[in-house]
């Protein structure tokens, strides 16, 4: 009996400590939980999310608000109504994150190349980030997991900018060096010399962002000239080869998010149609683009005598739809080239275009930019570049070309003036997220971006208003934010840092 | 107890030739799913039951669990339980119109671990682009110090049967204490990530339940029974992990959001601009939006009531169940959506003449509202609306509305999805949950079958709806990941009315 207690005893020793040992029983044998040696999984993925919200956000919300198109439908965006944007917050947010565990991986195993790659598209992304909110969570943002900062404090959209530049720059010196390869890149292939011509860019879009800001730590006219003068320590995009622009694959599910083969209807893509902004720029210079972009009217087809005509923007449900009697007598944006090919529209990040108007922009600004760059030689270029992306030939005399509408005087002939250069720049612009918007609100041009007719104020907005979460769970530093960037009341029209 | 899921699946999204479900016959690559699961809890498990004299009874279990699930140093939980119950009505003497009397107190923990391999973060594998394999980090923070749940419970009660058993009462009052609470808060997507997993700290429910019955008539032939049950709850959020002030968990738009010291439930959104008065403040003709989160109510209902009452003649029963619910908010998803589109009755003001639409000018866009139809008819438009509400004049005052805008704007607008005020009902209802009537077939019929008993019976569920929610039932819930979010009707199909037919044999 005295045994057996003992035994007993012994027994539920035993039991209890054995019992709360279950090996390796819940770790999870479904997915890895390192992936160092495969960091171009988190790569196409980044690359992916990223270009997909970029190219939706430029068709839903980049097109409208640059005036490229307007819609006949659903206007209330279009009438102002532009709300927090939060998905793109969010997946900016969430790939930055991304990339931060790709820089680690980098960072580990001494990966210069990935380092840059996920450097740049942070800058890329973060720079839209700051341009459409302003302010926003950045040096203490994505770090939930590694420091328990559960509610980070915003930056002001100065230091965001300067740590753009900052990342930008060691992105291109990083790559000077590095031949580590890249896999996993679904935009540039692997090809490290395009990653550092579009750090460049980038950088000279970010500083040509700050032309009218007075003072501050950013040295503007240096920084320009660094990146212009010297081709070979800061190669910039300047042919279309280089662009960085992604073709998507020709079946689903990885073919253009607003394409047939996703799935995406086509009474949605005819809610969207040629603005009579965009309308009228192109009907003044005769310009054939045009006809790569938009499409005849169907009655006019009908008819036999086939016609462009465009949509009002902000006008208000119902009346839209009525406009000029009904959808039948407005312009679609060209279905062969955006909706029924899976992917002949590609995702468009920055062009040897833009490269060129940034340049031909700073040169007419400052005169030390004017010493090393001539004016006139990157604007025409810039054009020529935009009709050979678009395919479209270049008529022999375009580049001499004035306006043949009374109601917009500038010219396509070079005349030194900002407006011009900017006119050509907007123009060329179409389809890139949110750039031909982010220039309007910098230099007012062109000049014929209006508010629409049953707008909620007869002036156009800044900026997206903060996601709700941020409202809900970081409210603190959201109510700071707010504080720190209007004395008024905080709205779409609160101006962003940069702004005229 | 061990639990092992395995999932395989493979899938051809496309077929070269159609009807033909072979995975050879795909016309792009195939698609392929597999997880893993496993689980083990280890358990010890004792009880005893002791009773004295037959009027006192004391029950006492006591049990504790490992878990796989929760970390190494931290997967053990104890928690037992303890009931007290005595006869008074045996073990004194009371007054005769008591026919039973009996009080029960009671303790009572339960412990709970989490999901399987919650404690570390992975790569997961999503949709691959061409060749290229894409893996994304998980978005929620796990939590290695996880600690295992332990819900403590408190119960007093009372079972008083009265005048011979005809009138029957059940009391029960009961505090419990929810620690540790296993949950994923919400974090700005500024972190990075959209939810961590942690101990939520600890929320305490009171409430009272109270049943009484009474036996109206009780003939052999005859007998009528009435009963109402009726019931309140409270939770509050008592404590909240170190670190955290609030946790919040997001249901198809509405947040519902737990501050230290507040009763859970809080339903939180945004609404239009309003005057003091809680009118409309109108822009240029339309109601303007708020960005401003907003407290819109709290899905907790202020008590519930069921009532049921059942009639045996003969062979013949017929019962009833009744279910009240009162107070509680309400967020209707499909009244937002269904008023933007323009499907349900709201929206017909204003369309027509014939619904009070007014005529035209209608603002700024200048449009012609008249027009000729093809026969050359003239016609006008009446689909113009001047909102209920307040607008600014050009001194800054506020002036009743005078602006025309098209209904199809206005509704628009106004019912806009991201207006969650707007979508707000009070949820209070009372339903007919149940009415069934049966017939027993006397056994005398079923002397020469095999059939020992035989009942038909013909059952109507959901009979009827009283609510000021016009759009569904109002007994809905949300979903938010794993968690069932009350208050929240999201498209939710409305509930079935059923009548159904019921045979039930015993052999």
């Amino acid at each position: 009996m005295k045994n057996l207690s003992k035994i007993a005893a012994l027994l539920l020793i035993i039991i209890f400590t054995a019992c709360n040992d279950f090996g390796d029983m819940n770790e999870n044998p479904n997915a890895p939980s390192s992936i160092n040696n495969n960091p171009e999984l988190l790569l196409t993925g980044i690359q992916k999310d990223i270009i997909n919200s970029m190219v939706n956000d430029a068709w839903e919300e980049g097109n409208l608000m640059a005036q490229y198109v307007a819609k006949i439908v659903f206007t209330s965006f279009d009438q102002f109504e532009w709300g927090s944007n939060e998905g793109t917050w969010n997946t900016i947010y969430r790939s930055s994150r991304e990339v931060q565990n790709l820089l680690a991986i980098a960072e580990e195993t001494g990966n210069d190349s990935y380092k840059a790659v996920g450097m740049i598209m942070r800058a890329w992304i973060f720079h839209i980030l700051t341009d459409l909110w302003g302010d926003v969570p950045y040096s203490e943002a994505l770090k939930g997991k590694t420091d328990d900062i559960f509610a980070p404090v915003y930056d002001s959209q100065q230091d965001v900018y300067v740590s753009i530049l900052a990342d930008l720059k060691e992105a291109n010196t990083l790559l000077g060096s590095s031949t580590a390869a890249v896999k996993g890149d679904i935009i540039l292939n692997g090809d490290l010399v395009k990653w550092r011509k579009l750090a460049n860019s980038l950088k000279l879009r970010a500083l040509m962002r700050l032309t009218e800001v007075n003072g501050g730590p950013i040295n503007l006219v240096s920084e320009l000239k660094e990146v212009i003068s010297n081709q070979n320590a800061n190669p910039l995009i300047m042919e279309n080869a280089d662009n960085a622009v992604m073709t998507y694959t020709s079946s689903f599910p990885n073919v253009h998010p607003k394409s047939e083969a996703s799935g995406h209807r086509i009474g949605s893509y005819n809610e969207y149609r040629m603005s009579e902004t965009y309308e009228l720029v192109l009907e003044a210079y005769d310009d054939p683009r045009q006809m790569a972009l938009f499409i005849p009217t169907e009655n006019s087809v009908a008819a036999g005598a086939p016609e462009y005509s465009g949509m009002i923007n902000g006008m208000v449900d119902g009346s839209a739809y009525e406009y000029k009697g009904g959808p039948s007598n407005i312009s679609n944006i060209n279905p062969e080239r955006f909706y029924y090919s899976p992917n002949a529209a590609q995702a468009l990040i920055m062009q040897a275009s833009e490269v060129h108007f940034l340049i031909a922009e700073a040169a007419i600004r400052y005169p030390e930019i004017a010493a090393i760059a001539d004016a006139k030689t990157f604007y025409e270029a810039g054009i020529a570049l935009n009709f050979e992306y678009w395919d479209v030939e270049m008529p022999a005399d375009y580049l001499s070309r004035t306006s043949n509408d009374n109601s917009y005087n500038v010219p396509v002939a070079f005349d030194g003036e900002i407006e011009t250069v900017i006119t050509q720049k907007w123009i060329a612009l179409f389809y890139t997220d949110y750039q031909g918007f982010f220039d309007f609100k910098r230099t007012g041009f062109p000049s014929v971006i209006k508010p629409g007719p049953d707008t909620q104020r007869d002036e156009y907005p800044s900026r997206f208003e903060y996601p709700s979460d941020e409202q809900a769970l970081n409210n603190t530093n959201y109510k700071t934010a707010i504080s720190n960037q209007t004395s008024g009341e905080y709205s779409y029209w609160t101006p962003v840092w940069w702004e005229n | 107890m061990n639990q092992k899921d395995h999932y395989n699946a493979l899938a051809a999204n496309q077929l070269v030739i159609p009807g033909i479900y072979n995975f050879s016959n795909t016309d792009v690559p195939l698609a392929s799913d597999m997880k893993r699961y496993e689980k083990e809890i280890r358990s010890l498990y004792g009880s005893v039951s002791l009773s004295y004299n037959e009027v006192l009874f004391l029950d006492i279990t006591a049990r504790n669990d490992w878990s796989s699930t929760l970390p190494e140093d931290n997967n053990s939980y104890f928690y037992p339980s303890v009931t007290l119950s005595g006869v008074i009505s045996d073990m004194i003497e009371l007054p005769e119109f008591i026919s039973f009397a009996k009080l029960r107190g009671g303790f009572a923990q339960v412990g709970n671990d989490t999901r399987t391999y919650n404690l570390s973060d992975v790569y997961s594998f999503d949709t691959a682009w061409g060749d290229n394999l894409i893996a994304h980090e998980s978005s929620s923070i796990a939590n290695a110090n996880l600690k295992p749940e332990i819900q403590t419970s408190w119960e007093i009660g009372a079972d008083v049967n009265l005048f011979k058993n005809r009138l029957n009462m059940d009391f029960t009052y009961y505090y419990s204490l929810n620690k540790n609470q296993i949950i994923a808060t919400d974090l700005p997507n500024s972190t990075g990530y959209t939810r961590k997993w942690i101990n939520a700290g600890e929320i305490s429910s009171k409430g009272v339940e109270f049943l009484v019955s009474y036996n109206v008539v009780k003939n052999p032939d005859f007998k009528w029974t009435t009963s109402a049950n009726f019931a309140t709850n409270k939770t509050i959020v008592k404590e909240l992990a170190e670190g955290i002030d609030f946790y919040s968990i997001t249901g198809n738009r509405i947040s519902i959001i737990a501050r230290e010291g507040e009763e859970m439930g809080a339903m939180y959104g945004t609404g239009l601009v309003k005057a003091d008065d809680g009118r409309l403040i109108y822009n240029d003709g339309l109601p303007v939006q708020d960005s401003e989160l907003r407290h819109l109510g709290n899905y907790n209902p202020d008590f519930k009531v069921g009532f049921i009452n059942e009639f045996n003649w003969k062979n013949f029963n017929l019962s009833a169940l009744l279910d009240w619910s009162q107070g509680g908010s309400l967020f209707s998803s499909t009244r937002l959506i269904a008023a933007t589109a323009g499907n349900i009755e709201e929206t017909l003001w204003g369309r027509d003449q014939e619904n009070g639409g007014v005529h035209p000018g209608i603002k700024d866009s200048g449009l012609p509202r008249e027009a000729n139809t093809s026969t050359g008819e003239k016609v006008t438009y009446y689909d113009g609306v001047i909102g209920d509400g307040w607008m600014y004049n050009a001194n800054g005052n506020l002036v009743e509305n005078n602006v025309v805008v098209p209904a199809s704007a206005y509704h628009n607008k106004r019912y806009k999805r991201e207006n969650e005020e707007e979508g707000m009902y009070d949820a209070t209802y009372l339903k007919i949950r149940e009415i069934r009537f049966s017939y027993t077939i006397p056994s005398k019929i079923l002397q020469n079958t095999p059939i020992a008993t035989a009942k038909v019976s013909l059952i109507g569920r959901n009979l009827a709806l009283w609510t000021k929610f016009p759009h569904g039932d109002p007994e809905s819930f949300g979903m938010s990941g794993d968690y069932l979010i009350p208050g929240v009707e999201d498209y939710n199909l409305p509930s079935l009315r059923s009548i159904g037919f019921n045979v039930n044999l015993t052999f």
